[in-house]
């Protein structure tokens, strides 16, 4: 049973691999030749402006993942029942339809709201 | 964990899987501990990354494979985008969240040593009987010879990663808790909109001050009361605080302060 | 697959109502946004009558999941009547503190169709759904008043307590049901009951579950949220989570400890006594040095859900243990009943009195009865109802504990009574001091005449009508409380 997932194992060994063997063997073979302007954050050629851990995101940001996790959750249900639609028959598409009609009142909100306008 | 262990050399006795088990056991316990033992904020959260994946894999060995990509792509996936968001809307260097008091910490470790002493206990400790590990059905005399079902006989031959099952199941008798699941998720979503969003897009309810019909005239002298309790000072900091952030109550609050303060207000 | 559709139309109904007042609020457009609340009251309205057709049938669907008998009815009708409440008393503190009302009712009206759910699920995955649809909501409802941060805090202490308990919950079920090999809650107790001995993992998972249900009724190791909580939630949304949300709480632990885990009761039942005792003689003992009405009321209600815990700790398993547990049941489902009656009509006057001057502390009710000679009738039944006082409901809710305490009197039972009676007592203390406060204290100069509106008004006369009929005629709820049984399925 397990044993179909040998290939995935052995993808995962080798990108494991690929990864710390790279790492390792370019600090191993690399020249180090520090200066302040090879050390500081690269944004595309301009000067920095300010220390990048500090730098915040917008809440905005955070609304839009929040919203997408929400939506993405959904695959949950759907993708089981895609898989057994046939045998559930119109009982199941009744199902989803009101589970997906639920949701759409949701959506509805949310774009009524300017829950997805950036400003 | 033993349980997980025993379970497994119970089963098929396949090898394999016995040792994938004990690497993805390790794994997620010490991506776990290292979670709350870390100091940087984003360390742990790559940690509990690592520790959703291995739980994937985990549910993997259990030959629940549906429940293992949907472990990746929502746990892994989805919910920690949202943690490094939130991690990221702080401040990364914001390390000082992260410390507590020692007595607290003592506290804690011996709080979560207490409660994971009592429940290794109960589940891994000798009283354990059989039933446990197969379910009520094994005989308590010879549980080594009992064939646990495991879940690849109820899935049946056709399918082997379980996905009709979960659909199978979830459409007939838990029909009614899929579609209130539809009705949590609508929550879910108002709920982001309204705590979440960051200035409030003219809602007419917001920013109308008298718009209520019938509404007793003397709201202006409720609000004026509530802040004459208030000392001045309280007062204009009060003030100045509704009209940065343009606070559409009447309640006059300060701005910080600890519960107590509740009964002192008003 | 047949599903009984009139058994959940009252879930149904409500359902549509949430949805149709979410939509309502789109489209309605300032001042008009208010009457979204008489629509949610018209869909609770039909959910009721739905609700009271379904008295007298045994209804079960979804295989074995959901059941609508007597005791279901009785407690979705209690819960839809408390919603009609809470309608009433949020009309206008909504629309004057310009929340976002359509959201508000939507969620108010979702976290009602959680607690419908409640009493019916024979499933432990029902049950948890139901749970968090009955919480959720609330954790945004708490935090609605986003601007302020007394709101935010509480909303966070009662979200992450809440998600702890949860997830505790969850982790004892899933134990649960590796140990029955089902979720189905009948099915777990014959599972259980096949057991010789005591097996610690089952009872560890037992407990698991049951904290997730001691967070819900804030017992006492699991009550800190509470005060917190209320003081910082819109006025309504508190008095919904101390009597509404709590309700479901017991509504839940009854199905789950009654049937689900009835052959451990001779386990679960002492621990649950220890705790009602804990939770109403620290709640008690911290109510007495309020100063602040909403969190005297917060933690007498901490209190109160001790005294409904004593039931509880009567359970047993065995021979005769029939008649105990559903004398405990039944007592339970009274005393709900009676708490639910006085303490909405508690905070409805506490609205009354904040919505029209902000003030909340004990010292600012001093001479209501000069100024709303009504408000202060109110309070005063709604006071001496809640500390047990004759001739109000509050004393045969106490009463009814008794009476499950002699079905069979054993020692621990007396020692409960000993306890409900010094505590009912150490509990006149600080409802007297709000009384004294309210006739005796003269009222400070400039507090204005109160005049509540009709529906305030409305909902405290029909509650103080209701305490004191209820006070001298306890048959009309008995007599219906008395025929519910869930043992008999168990």
């Amino acid at each position: 049973m397990l044993s179909e997932y040998l290939p995935v194992l052995l993808l995962f060994g080798l990108a494991v691999a690929f990864a710390v063997g790279s790492l390792v063997v370019s600090s191993l073979v690399g020249p180090r030749v520090p200066n302040p302007t090879k050390l500081a954050a690269y944004e595309s050629g301009n000067i920095p402006l300010a220390d990048v851990r500090n730098t915040r995101f917008s809440v905005k940001f955070y609304m839009v993942a929040m919203l997408f996790l929400i939506f993405d959750i959904e695959v949950v249900f759907i993708y089981p029942w895609a898989v057994v639609f046939r045998e559930l028959g119109w009982f199941g598409l009744g199902q989803m339809a009101l589970f997906i009609g639920i949701l759409g009142v949701a959506f509805v909100y949310e774009i009524g709201r300017g829950g997805l306008e950036w400003d | 964990m033993m349980l997980l262990a025993q379970a497994a050399e119970a089963g098929a006795g396949n090898t394999a899987e016995v040792l994938l088990f004990w690497v993805f056991a390790v794994l997620a316990l010490g991506s776990a501990l290292a979670l709350i033992t870390m100091r940087n904020i984003v360390h742990a959260a790559l940690m509990l990354v690592l520790n959703f994946l291995s739980i994937a894999g985990l549910y993997l060995t259990l030959e629940s494979a549906f429940l293992s990509i949907i472990q990746v792509l929502v746990y892994a996936g989805a919910i920690m985008v949202l943690f490094l968001f939130v991690i990221m809307l702080l401040g990364v260097d914001n390390d000082d969240l992260l410390t507590s008091e020692p007595t607290a910490r003592v506290l804690a470790v011996a709080g979560g040593a207490l409660l994971a002493g009592a429940l290794l206990f109960a589940f891994v400790g000798p009283a354990t009987s059989p039933a446990s590990v197969c379910g009520p059905d094994a005989p308590a005399a010879a549980p080594d010879q009992f064939d646990c079902r495991g879940l690849a006989e109820a899935y049946g031959e056709d399918d082997p990663s379980g996905v009709a099952f979960v659909g199978r199941t979830m459409f007939t008798r838990y029909t009614y808790a899929f579609e209130l699941s539809a009705l949590l998720l609508t929550v879910a979503t108002i709920g982001a909109v309204i705590l979440a969003r960051r200035q409030d897009l003219a809602p007419e309810d917001e920013d109308e001050v008298d718009g209520v019909p019938g509404a007793p005239a003397d709201g202006d002298d409720a609000a004026a009361l509530a802040r004459a309790g208030l000392p001045a000072t309280e007062r204009a900091e009060g003030g100045e605080h509704h009209a940065e952030v343009g606070d559409p109550e009447p309640e006059d609050h300060e701005p910080s302060g600890s519960p107590d303060d509740h009964e002192r207000r008003g | 697959m047949q599903i009984d559709f009139i058994a959940i139309l009252p879930e149904i109904i409500l359902t549509v109502t949430a949805l149709l007042v979410l939509a309502a609020d789109l489209a309605l457009r300032g001042d008009a946004k208010q009457f979204v609340n008489p629509l949610a009251g018209l869909g609770t309205v039909a959910a009721i009558i739905a609700t009271v057709a379904l008295w007298g049938s045994e209804r079960v669907t979804f295989g074995t999941m959901y059941v609508v008998d007597d005791f279901a009815v009785l407690f979705k009708l209690l819960f839809l009547g408390t919603l009609l409440a809470i309608l009433a008393i949020s009309w206008r503190y909504i629309a004057e503190h310009r929340f976002f009302q359509g959201e508000y009712y939507f969620l108010l009206l979702t976290s009602f169709i959680g607690m419908l759910l409640m009493p019916s699920s024979r499933d432990l995955i029902m049950l948890f759904i139901a749970l968090e649809t009955v919480s959720v909501p609330a954790f945004v409802m708490v935090g609605m008043r986003k601007r302020d941060l007394y709101s935010s805090e509480s909303a966070l202490k009662f979200f992450l307590l809440g998600v702890l308990a949860a997830a505790l919950m969850l982790f004892g079920m899933s134990m649960v049901y590796g140990f029955a090999g089902t979720t189905d809650l009948v099915g777990i107790a014959a599972a259980i009951s096949g057991e010789t001995a005591s097996v610690p993992l089952l009872l560890g998972s037992v407990m698991l579950v049951l904290v997730g249900f001691g967070f819900k009724i804030s017992a006492v190791p699991f009550h800190f949220w509470a005060p917190d909580t209320y003081s910082g939630a819109p006025m309504p949304v508190a008095a919904m989570l101390a009597v509404a949300s709590k309700a479901a709480g017991f509504a839940g632990l009854v199905v789950v400890a009654f049937i689900a885990f009835e052959p451990v009761a001779d386990v679960w039942g002492p621990m649950l006594g220890v705790l009602a005792v804990l939770t109403m003689t620290v709640g008690n003992l911290i109510a007495l040095q309020q100063r602040d009405l909403i969190r005297l009321l917060a933690y007498s209600s901490v209190a109160q859900a001790g005294y409904i815990l004593i039931p509880f700790g009567l359970a047993r398993t065995g021979p005769g243990a029939a008649v105990v547990n559903a004398a405990a049941i039944e007592a339970v489902v009274f005393y709900l009943i009676a708490y639910a009656v006085m303490n909405v009509g508690a905070f409805a006057v506490a609205i009354a009195v904040e919505r029209r001057t902000g003030l909340r502390s004990i010292a600012d009710y001093a001479g209501l009865s000069g100024r709303s000679p009504l408000l202060a009738m109110g309070m005063t039944v709604f006071l001496l109802s809640l500390g047990g006082a004759p001739l109000t409901v509050g004393l045969w809710a106490k009463f009814a504990i008794l009476e499950a305490i002699a079905v069979d009197i054993t020692l621990f039972g007396i020692v409960l009574a000993g306890f409900l009676v010094v505590n009912s007592v150490i509990a006149f203390f600080y409802y007297l001091k709000v009384v004294r406060t309210v006739w005796m204290d003269e009222a400070p100069a400039g507090l204005p005449q109160l005049q509540p509106g009709f529906n305030l008004s409305a909902v405290v006369v029909v509650l103080m009508v209701g305490t004191l009929v209820l006070g001298v005629l306890p048959g009309l709820v008995t007599d219906f409380s008395s025929v519910i049984s869930i043992v008999a399925a168990g």
